[in-house]
């Protein structure tokens, strides 16, 4: 290992080199100047960090080895995430990017999430997602390539930017939570002793996990697109589950760890709670009736398990700590967006979308070709 | 939809995490082996580091023994640990946790009050950062192997 690890620094040292100087010579346009400069410095810390264990006068000290090359670990990592996240999109940036750049500008401008436009690229195979980063300009967004044609699927990108903003602000909107979690698992933990039940560790060990790693991540992302968009949100969160077929209760046995997302029926009882908080009521009733509906047509059965892995309770206490969490931070909810005079309202017009969609599906269809043109007019005009 | 948010998240606290602990004890082993990198070293990059770590090991032990009594020591800042970290310490040490706990609260101390570190002391330094580091170099893996299909 002593002669391949300086080699292992050497090399990627050379990647880095070879990138800044692709970045630096790539001609983009103007909006993503500040992603590519980013871009550019985050390399140049990575080749600095490499030149700091390379010029190391202990560099290779039998004593230290370990942790240099977990130092250099850490370097190969930053480096290979440029190389897959933000490298990709930086040099393939499409008309279609151009779009949804403005899109995405407009809509974080509109929930008065500040922050500087982060990467999009118009070219996922993977549906909706977002890597999220420190630097909210080198955070990256993918979006199916045929969506910038329709809307109905625009809200999970809200669910996305609910990621992001819940990586920089998890205090604000899971601190209290948390308590209650924590609350909850003792509490649970003692009853099982005092009434003398089996008690069976791994469905807590996984339960903590499952929530604070994953599943809080996952509800609070959904319950801030519905602060920003209302009803539309849960809409599509509905269509979601209709076209994957998944079970809506699933996962619910956890004693084996499941995958990371929480069952389709919590998110949508989380989504009802935050429409709930924010006032919208009838809203809310539609929707249950609609998820009920479905439920009933394709005779999911609730298993008893899936009550104690998202309590009732719980879900409430989430909701409530979304809901100030989102007042705090100044985002604005839907209600809000609601009365402002906009010329472009994408809220509003995710709501018309899919109040139509379900009220008159044919007349949808070319509503929705005139609004897609309409959409692109306004933002391009903007930009 | 994908949990790369999630992934995003969980890793960039890890590595960072990861880099934290790496670097502190780096800068305290230069000095403990007196490496010619020492007298790079401030005063107070090493009162840090030392500091830095110490706050470290208090939160692990209190996540492991919440219900520790014969303890004084106080966190100066609290640190979030992955519970995927503290899971695997408490795994790798499940057989011989009482000598464990002993061994944390003596590098507690030596750290704390500048002593010299021993042997165990940095054979735990170095299994801790060993720890994070695979814990942080999974959840790389994990993602890797999600976008390379």
């Amino acid at each position: 290992m002593n002669s391949f690890f300086p080699s292992l620094v050497i090399e990627l040292h050379n990647r880095c080199e070879k990138v800044i100087l692709l970045l630096e010579n790539l001609s983009l346009p103007s909006e993503i100047e500040p992603n590519l400069k980013n871009t550019i410095k985050k390399s140049i810390a990575i080749k600095s960090d490499l030149e700091s264990i390379l010029t190391d006068p202990d560099f290779g000290a039998p004593e230290l080895l370990l942790n240099q090359i977990n130092s250099y670990k850490r370097c190969y990592e930053s480096y290979s995430l440029i190389e897959k996240i933000q490298l990709p999109i930086l040099l393939r940036y499409s008309k279609k990017d151009e779009f949804f750049h403005a899109f995405l500008k407009y809509s974080l401008s509109q929930v008065n999430y500040n922050i500087e436009t982060p990467l999009i690229s118009a070219a996922s195979s993977n549906y909706y997602e977002v890597f999220a980063d420190k630097n909210p300009v080198l955070s990256s967004f993918f979006v199916p390539v045929v969506d910038d044609l329709f809307l109905l699927n625009l809200p999970d990108l809200f669910h996305e930017i609910g990621h992001l903003i819940f990586f920089h602000y998890e205090k604000e909107l899971s601190n209290e939570f948390i308590s209650q979690l924590n609350a909850h698992l003792s509490k649970e933990k003692s009853r099982m002793i005092v009434e003398n039940r089996p008690f069976n560790p791994v469905f807590y060990e996984n339960f903590e996990e499952l929530w604070k790693e994953s599943w809080v991540k996952e509800h609070t992302s959904n319950m801030i697109a519905t602060y920003c968009l209302g009803q539309s949100f849960g809409w599509q969160c509905l269509r979601i589950c209709a076209n994957t077929g998944e079970d809506v209760y699933f996962p619910a046995k956890i004693d084996i760890k499941p995958d990371d997302h929480p069952s389709f029926e919590s998110q949508i009882q989380g989504i009802l709670e935050i429409l709930k908080i924010m006032g919208m009521t009838s809203a809310s009733s539609r929707l249950n009736k609609k998820w009920n509906h479905y439920k009933s047509i394709c005779h999911f059965e609730k298993p008893t398990e899936h009550d104690h892995c998202y309590p009732d309770h719980l879900m409430k206490a989430l909701a409530q700590n979304v809901f100030d969490g989102c007042t705090t931070i100044g985002l604005k909810s839907f209600i809000s967006q609601k009365h402002t005079k906009n010329e472009i309202n994408i809220p509003l017009i995710l709501d018309e979308a899919w109040t139509l969609f379900q009220t008159d599906p044919k007349k949808f269809l070319t509503w929705e070709d005139a609004a897609v043109k309409s959409l692109k007019a306004s933002l391009c005009k903007k930009s | 939809m994908s949990n790369l948010g999630v992934f995003s998240h969980r890793y960039s606290s890890m590595s960072d995490l990861s880099r934290e602990i790496n670097d502190a004890t780096i800068i305290i082993k230069k000095a403990h082996y007196n490496l010619a990198g020492k007298k790079d070293i401030s005063p107070s990059q090493l009162a840090e580091s030392r500091q830095y770590l110490t706050d470290v090991f208090i939160n692990l032990m209190k996540n492991i023994q919440p219900e520790i009594h014969d303890f004084d020591s106080e966190i100066k800042k609290p640190i979030q640990l992955p519970i995927s970290f503290i899971d695997h310490v408490k795994n790798s040490n499940k057989s011989e946790m009482t000598y464990f706990i002993d061994d944390l609260k003596k590098i507690i101390n030596h750290l704390e009050k500048d002593q010299n570190l021993s042997l165990q002391d940095l054979k735990i330094l170095d299994k801790m950062c060993s720890i994070m580091d695979e814990e942080t170099s999974a959840s790389f893996r994990k993602f890797w192997r999600k976008r390379s299909i």
